[in-house]
């Protein structure tokens, strides 16, 4: 799947459970997708960072047709950009509900067997997100009380 | 009357809809013929050459073969749906440079008979890496992803989107050529099957095969044709993004800057616009490429789809053709955008025709919200 040596990069951290991205040492804007050159000021100076993975939500959408075959079994599932809190913007899935979250409202990582895991597949694990209100851990602790 | 650089001297459509025994190829020859013949201009006077498409690489190439044309200046500039408004802008600065003296603009697809469309995105670009993975149907929901924000953050109701697609109805009613002519109300669109949440079945543009053409002479030459020239006053173009998750806001498009970019060129303001048309993949896409072009403040435009006023008849002539959602849509529909000006602009458009337009804006929004172009038209 990676098709560049950044790109290389940024899944050998996904395999890792880490979530990377870069900052330009000139304008110190947080880059995402990885790049050989600062897209704001155009600086070729990045340096690599590991995102803390608390983001909140910018927008997100309820998917109800599968784009392709292996998305259909998933169905619906909830797709959002993500805002992380570092400074860049990412697409990823919002699991554990299906209704769109709110704009604004906070949202975590966890590594995750993607939506559309073949068996065999390289890449097994991909950033996800999570609402805090639907975080393992709070499940539990209903399950305790 | 308005004078500019050059003027659009014909339009014309091919067969739209389903037309299972065309290709590509054919569909823009006959568009070619019929808008020549519209200006009342031989082909071989063709020595500019502009085209867009999915139907094949190095599609000019193709085109000036099959139709037997030798351009001196072409461009395949391909940008999504958007793409003829940049051909305008481009033409119109190559005739102004000299380039080239009378350029043909074409677009022809199969999209519906060929089954061409596919809710997966292409796969080849690097960039599409880090949204592959996540299941996202594209465009729409790219689309629907801006339609969330904009209800999040302005207070849009699904019921404000369905109001763009029964106002495009209401006018592809009195269109012969319309794809869907039958009633249709917001209960309707609202009924119809979830694609990607907020987005409907009816809140997307339609799937047919057709073609289209333009022809864009320079002043000189526009003295010589048959019918009024539509005066290309003002163009402006923008893009910054490819992806949806590289969009900086959802809710200002490239409209605002290729709008303004235009607008300024023409001196011209949304308050001098008679006629509008404004592209419509989906319903979210005219509300958001209203405001970003200044016509109302931003999350207002549903306010212009109220009480009829978007309606044949109202006071927003908007979308007449029945737009991409209701008319044709061969999947980019910038083309029909530019055919629907002029052709008001012309007085030529019968039941539909609106009263004193004099002037009107087209605005071609291509990829995910990634590429705008704006012509402003005036007779």
């Amino acid at each position: 799947m990676a098709l560049d040596p950044m790109s290389a990069r940024w899944w050998q951290g996904v395999a890792e459970g880490r979530l990377l991205y870069q900052r330009c040492r000139n304008c110190n804007a947080a880059v995402f997708f990885p790049r050989i050159l600062c897209n704001l000021c155009h600086n070729d100076s990045l340096d690599w960072c590991e995102s803390r993975g608390n983001g909140t939500i910018y927008a997100s959408t309820t998917v109800r047709r599968a784009p392709a075959a292996e998305f259909a079994s998933c169905l619906p599932y909830v797709v959002a950009l993500v805002d992380l809190d570092e400074g860049f913007r990412m697409m990823s899935n919002v699991i554990g509900l299906e209704d769109c979250p709110s704009i604004g409202a906070p949202a975590f990582l966890e590594f995750k067997r993607g939506l559309n895991h073949q068996p065999g597949a390289t890449t097994e694990m991909v950033p996800l997100f999570r609402m805090r209100d639907s975080l393992p851990g709070d499940v539990e602790a209903v399950g305790h009380a | 009357m308005s004078v500019g650089n050059c003027a659009i001297m014909g339009v014309a459509e091919s067969r739209l809809g389903v037309v299972p025994d065309a290709t590509p190829l054919t569909l823009q020859a006959e568009a070619a013929r019929d808008a020549l013949k519209d200006a009342n201009i031989s082909m071989d006077r063709v020595d500019g050459l502009f085209c867009a498409g999915r139907w094949g690489s190095s599609f000019q190439l193709q085109l000036a073969e099959y139709l037997g044309l030798r351009p001196r200046y072409s461009d395949a500039t391909v940008v999504g749906g958007a793409s003829f408004e940049f051909h305008v802008a481009h033409a119109a600065a190559a005739i102004s440079a000299g380039l080239c003296e009378v350029a043909l603009i074409l677009y022809g697809s199969t999209q519906r008979s060929g089954r061409e469309r596919s809710l997966s995105a292409p796969n080849n670009n690097l960039g599409f890496q880090f949204e592959a993975p996540f299941g996202m149907p594209s465009p729409v929901g790219a689309y629907a992803l801006a339609a969330n924000r904009h209800m999040g953050i302005y207070g849009t109701r699904p019921e404000d989107l369905a109001e763009v697609a029964v106002s495009a109805r209401e006018w592809a009613a009195l269109n012969p050529v319309a794809y869907r002519r039958g009633p249709l109300s917001v209960t309707d669109v609202l009924d119809s099957p979830l694609v990607c949440d907020p987005l409907h079945v009816l809140d997307c543009c339609l799937i047919t095969d057709g073609g289209g053409a333009v022809v864009i002479t320079s002043a000189a030459v526009a003295r010589e044709c048959a019918k009024p020239p539509v005066w290309v006053l003002g163009h402006g173009e923008f893009h910054a993004h490819s992806q949806i998750s590289e969009m900086a806001d959802l809710l200002v498009t490239p409209a605002a800057v290729a709008g303004k970019r235009a607008f300024e060129m023409a001196a011209l303001g949304p308050k001098d616009m008679d006629v509008l048309e404004i592209y419509d993949s989906f319903t979210i896409t005219v509300l958001l490429t209203l405001e970003a072009l200044g016509f109302c403040r931003p999350g207002e435009s549903r306010h212009l789809f109220r009480e009829g006023r978007s309606s044949p008849g109202g006071d927003v002539a908007l979308n007449t053709s029945g737009g991409g959602l209701s008319y044709c849509h061969p999947g980019m529909f910038g083309i029909f955008l530019l055919i629907e000006g002029v052709r008001q602009l012309r007085g030529e458009c019968g039941d539909r025709q609106v009263r004193h337009a004099e002037k009107a804006v087209v605005s071609g929004t291509g990829g995910c919200l990634a590429s705008n172009g704006t012509c402003i038209l005036a007779v």
